[in-house]
């Protein structure tokens, strides 16, 4: 069962938290709707990661609470995927890319096809993923959690690591899931790719979280089905 | 040579082959999860529990494998509240394994019992009876059929534990399965290669098969085949040498470190 358009997807209400007696997040409140785009903005260290963290259920808030389409994240956690800036994941490991994104779908290799022609890895299926560029494991990371059907994909710093080319291709992917439906909150500190969908910004300033002015304008994009092609 | 022709040699041989196949296969999922050290620690810290286990007339295979079970808990909650001090990981299980190793041996003293520590750490083949083969072979039937049945969640738990998490997988739980069946193979491993020499045919043959390997299910054929001629040699090597077998297979397997490829970091 699905999201009503009016109603939020995710959303976190007074959310605090605290590393030991180091307050990072207090009093953060954020809705996220179906289709949308948030850009968590703030400086290195603000609390972003954490943020993100909590809103997939990783941390646990000192206070407040995290639901998805009203309820309790605890059992649905997957249908919210975080894609972390720096993963702690065993890139050595025996696998092949089709393999690594189906291993989302319970193993199903019909799956993974779709999903790496979305974002730009078919050609590179049959590889070991120890192989892949930084830019194409966080594709991966994408593909994954295409497969896995998450409703909301959390993503943290999404363009530190990315050249221009590859910015705007990115920002583009990140367009056609909005298009289709996905909740986008992604963090970031710098430039953002024109190609990124409508978006609210938020700015996450000592500890909370102040919802920045409306962009002024929006570039129409008609998204292809091989944005990387 | 032709002594392996005798019965006399036929359990023997057979425990070192179903041996020579848990432990790899155990193994390839070990070092793809990065919990060799903690292997290790285990393979010492069932000394107490068996010796334990011997003075009070217990099976020595539940009380090996709950000293080891009772070790890794112990290093994970010390670990746990020492998780800011530097290095502290590695200094806190080191620490146990020593001290396992060292109060399995003064209960020996203390307790005054018979025990042949020698067979203990290095393996007696040559002493090993029927029962001894039942057991590794219900072993070994137990580890294929936990790695059939948990595939998939072995993989996570390989590739990527926090995406484990994500997901809700019972991390906890898995890795402390795990755990118990490591301290029932090495446990059951101590008539063949004995305590101290299992982790050569747990890691070298696992090492081996993942410089090769493709995908997981390759890596544990392979890492199969490695500890199955691995621990052949040993023991053909023992009969023509006149030599301990428990050594000769460990030692067997350091030319396997030699073969490189995509080694698992």
């Amino acid at each position: 069962m699905g999201a009503s358009v009016d109603q939020p997807l995710l959303q976190a209400l007074d959310l605090a938290y605290a590393y030991v007696r180091f307050p990072v997040l207090a009093c953060i409140d954020l809705e996220v709707m179906p289709g949308s785009c948030s850009v968590i903005r703030g400086d290195n260290g603000s609390g972003k990661s954490t943020l993100l963290q909590l809103l997939q259920g990783g941390l646990q808030p000192s206070r407040g609470w995290v639901r998805l389409e009203g309820r309790p994240l605890r059992g649905q956690r997957r249908r919210v995927a975080l894609v972390p800036q720096d993963p702690c994941l065993n890139w050595r490991y025996p696998i092949r890319l089709e393999a690594f994104v189906a291993l989302a779908a319970s193993g199903d290799p019909r799956s993974s096809p779709p999903a790496l022609r979305q974002v730009g890895l078919e050609a590179l299926a049959e590889r070991p993923i120890g192989s892949l560029s930084s830019g194409q494991r966080q594709r991966a990371l994408i593909a994954r959690a295409l497969v896995q059907r998450a409703a909301v994909l959390l993503l943290d710093e999404p363009f530190a690591c990315l050249d221009g080319a590859s910015c705007l291709q990115f920002g583009a992917l990140l367009r056609s899931l909005v298009i289709s439906g996905t909740a986008v909150v992604l963090s970031a500190h710098g430039e953002l790719p024109p190609t990124l969908p409508r978006r609210r910004t938020y700015l996450l300033q000592q500890g909370s979280l102040h919802l920045q002015p409306a962009q002024p304008s929006f570039t129409p994009w008609q998204p292809s089905t091989n944005l990387f092609g | 040579m032709a002594a392996l022709n005798e019965p006399f040699w036929l359990i023997p041989l057979l425990l070192a082959c179903c041996c020579g196949l848990s432990c790899p296969l155990l193994g390839t999922l070990l070092v793809l999860q990065r919990r060799v050290l903690s292997t290790n620690l285990m393979a010492y810290a069932v000394l107490p529990g068996v010796v334990i286990g011997q003075a009070l007339g217990l099976p020595t295979l539940l009380t090996g494998m709950a000293s080891a079970l009772v070790a890794v808990l112990l290093v994970e909650a010390l670990i746990a509240a020492r998780r800011d001090d530097a290095g502290a990981a590695e200094s806190v299980l080191n620490t146990v394994l020593s001290a396992s190793l060292g109060l399995g041996v003064l209960l020996v003293q203390v307790l005054d019992l018979p025990v042949d520590l020698e067979g203990l750490l290095f393996g007696d083949l040559l002493v090993a009876d029927a029962d001894d083969l039942v057991r590794m072979g219900l072993v070994l039937v137990l580890v294929l059929l936990v790695i059939r049945c948990g595939y998939q969640h072995w993989q996570w738990l390989g590739l990527d534990p926090e995406g484990a998490r994500q997901r809700e997988l019972p991390v906890g739980s898995l890795r402390l399965g795990m755990a118990a069946l490591t301290a029932l193979v090495v446990v059951s491993a101590t008539a063949a290669v004995g305590l101290a020499l299992v982790m050569a045919l747990i890691c070298g043959p696992s090492l081996a098969a993942l410089a090769g390997a493709a995908s997981l299910r390759e890596a544990l054929r392979q890492a199969a085949v490695i500890g199955l001629v691995v621990s052949l040699v040993g023991c053909v090597l023992a009969v023509g040498l006149n030599l301990p077998p428990g050594p000769l297979m460990a030692s067997c397997c350091l030319p396997l470190l030699l073969r490189r490829g995509n080694v698992t970091g």
